[in-house]
């Protein structure tokens, strides 16, 4: 794994990446790098929020109908 | 020298009312009219009634944990009843655990505690003795969690068994039908109906608040009433007009909140006396809608925002963005190191700020008149170490345009339900005899004021 100043280089197997190369071809993500790291955001926010979250889907739900009726949403 | 006459921590006591979202001009107004003689009499009782500025942006969850916090959203965290996920377009809504700062009442508390604010820096050692408090119905204590005393979090709490501290209050509020708020939906379908609501849920309010002021031990009583908040979204209209359909109400409403704070100081006085600490205070003020104002649709007019058709909220942001808006006027630049579709780097944002300030400053409306009042970068108005999670850009508007978050819209105007409007420069503090300010005060320095009470 290279490491530069805000950036490290982790490898994956070449047919993962060629596979992923098709995959986003006309999607309108730019490179491989661009889609895992998009990827890996999301499944690492989610986690962190499934660890974390002190609402429930319910409760999020409720929340949103709540802000809506002020306007807020 | 001391703020406070000297008196032993056992008899201090504190009252601290909360109003949402009533506006100090109207209260000027209202009490020369002669409909709140209870606030007239507190007022020429040596209380000093002040015009203040709320939190930046002016909504009760920033202004509520401002309030509570006495710091800047930069250290507590909160910066609008909705945020993005980082590094995504997903729609989170803060709550409690969010909340980075801790809360006077628990300083006083001696609860956690620690030096994790400056208002704990100055006052964590100081406080001598753990104060009990109770706390009913502030916004943005949701879900409750531990403090010295009772909590009973305010907006936007949903489920009554996570909205208390202790578990054992949960029998009485049941009991009594205790409603955390009253369904704000009812008003845009019917709003005669919502109104019979809303003066029930105050009357609920009322209830719960002397009961806890009576039967329970405290030192520290802070209760806000919501109410006035609601009747102002939808009736502001109706709030000088005396010809309107709902003035009568309007008015009424007030006339109860007067009879209601009136009696609460009237008992706080008899039990603790003329030197116990009084203050009343709203989160931010309130003024009627000229026209709302849907912000994403102008910057998407103006090609800074695009958007596609499908995804929710903030997902539909598409390529080249380079800004987008959250309610109510907080402006973020879509950078490329923040945002999964970020169009901009780091070394073009000076250059892309000055662009959104112009486009945003030249937004009229049909008479040419400018929307927005002004517009502060991050870093004029906060300061702490949750600086970079805010709003690169806040808008304030003018008086009457209700900045709107809001992704989609027909147009750039446009009016709804609602009559009312938060303003930032027109809140109101009711403070203890001989508190004053070098200037107008801001809602972030009540905090101080109350500590220095109890460690005086």
């Amino acid at each position: 794994m290279g490491v530069t100043k805000d950036k490290v280089t982790i490898k994956i197997p070449r047919p993962l990446y060629d596979n992923l190369k098709e995959i986003i071809g006309g999607t309108g993500f730019n490179s491989v790098t661009d889609f895992i790291v998009y990827v890996l955001r999301d499944i690492a926010s989610a986690h962190k929020c499934a660890e974390d979250e002190p609402l429930t889907q319910d409760e999020i739900r409720l929340i949103r109908e709540r802000l809506k009726s002020l306007g807020y949403l | 020298m001391p703020l406070f006459k000297k008196t032993t921590n056992r008899d201090k006591k504190a009252l601290i009312i909360g109003i949402d979202g009533v506006p100090y001009t109207l209260i000027q107004e209202y009490l020369g009219r002669g409909y709140l003689p209870n606030l007239k009499a507190i007022v020429g009782h040596g209380h000093a009634i002040h015009q203040m500025n709320a939190s930046i942006p002016d909504i009760s969850s920033v202004s509520w944990t401002t309030f509570a916090t006495g710091v800047n959203p930069a250290e507590h965290g909160i910066y609008g009843f909705t945020a993005l996920r980082p590094h995504t377009y997903s729609l989170t809504f803060p709550n409690s655990s969010d909340v980075k700062a801790p809360p006077l009442w628990n300083l006083l508390g001696k609860v956690g505690g620690g030096n994790t604010s400056t208002l704990a820096a100055r006052y964590h050692k100081k406080v001598t003795k753990p104060y009990r408090s109770i706390i009913l119905n502030i916004p943005h204590t949701y879900p409750a969690y531990p403090v010295n005393g009772i909590l009973i979090s305010g907006f936007v709490a949903i489920d009554l068994q996570k909205a208390i501290f202790p578990d054992s209050i949960y029998r009485y509020l049941k009991g009594i039908d205790y409603l955390i708020d009253v369904d704000a939906q009812k008003a845009h379908q019917d709003k005669e109906e919502f109104l019979r609501d809303l003066f029930s849920c105050f009357t609920t309010r009322q209830e719960a608040v002397k009961h806890f002021f009576r039967e329970e031990p405290w030192d520290v009583f802070v209760a806000c009433i919501t109410e006035t908040d609601r009747l102002h979204h939808f009736f502001f209209d109706a709030a000088l007009e005396e010809g309107h359909t709902y003035h009568e109400a309007f008015v009424r409403f007030y006339r109860e909140l007067d009879q209601f704070i009136g009696d609460l100081v009237t008992s706080f006085r008899k039990s603790y006396g003329e030197e116990a600490f009084l203050m009343i205070l709203s989160d931010h003020g309130f003024t009627s809608i000229k026209s709302e104002i849907y912000v994403n649709k102008f910057l998407q007019e103006a090609g800074f925002l695009k958007l596609k058709e499908d995804g929710q909220f903030y997902e539909k942001i598409e390529e080249g963005t380079k800004t987008f808006a959250m309610d109510p006027g907080r402006i973020y630049i879509n950078y490329r190191d923040s945002y999964p579709k970020g169009a901009i780097d780091r070394k073009e944002g000076d250059q892309i700020r000055e662009e959104v300030k112009e486009i945003l400053h030249s937004l009229r409306n049909p008479e040419g008149n400018p929307v927005i009042d002004r517009i502060y970068a991050r870093e004029e108005i906060y300061r702490g170490p949750l600086l970079e999670q805010a709003p690169d850009l806040v808008c304030l508007p003018n008086d009457g345009y209700d900045l709107k978050g809001k992704l989609e819209s027909e147009s750039v105007f446009g009016n709804s339900v609602f009559t009312g409007m938060h303003t930032w420069h027109d809140a109101l503090c009711i403070s203890p005899p001989g508190v004053t300010w070098d200037g107008k005060p801001s809602i972030e320095d009540l905090a101080d004021v109350i500590m220095q009470y109890f460690i005086d």
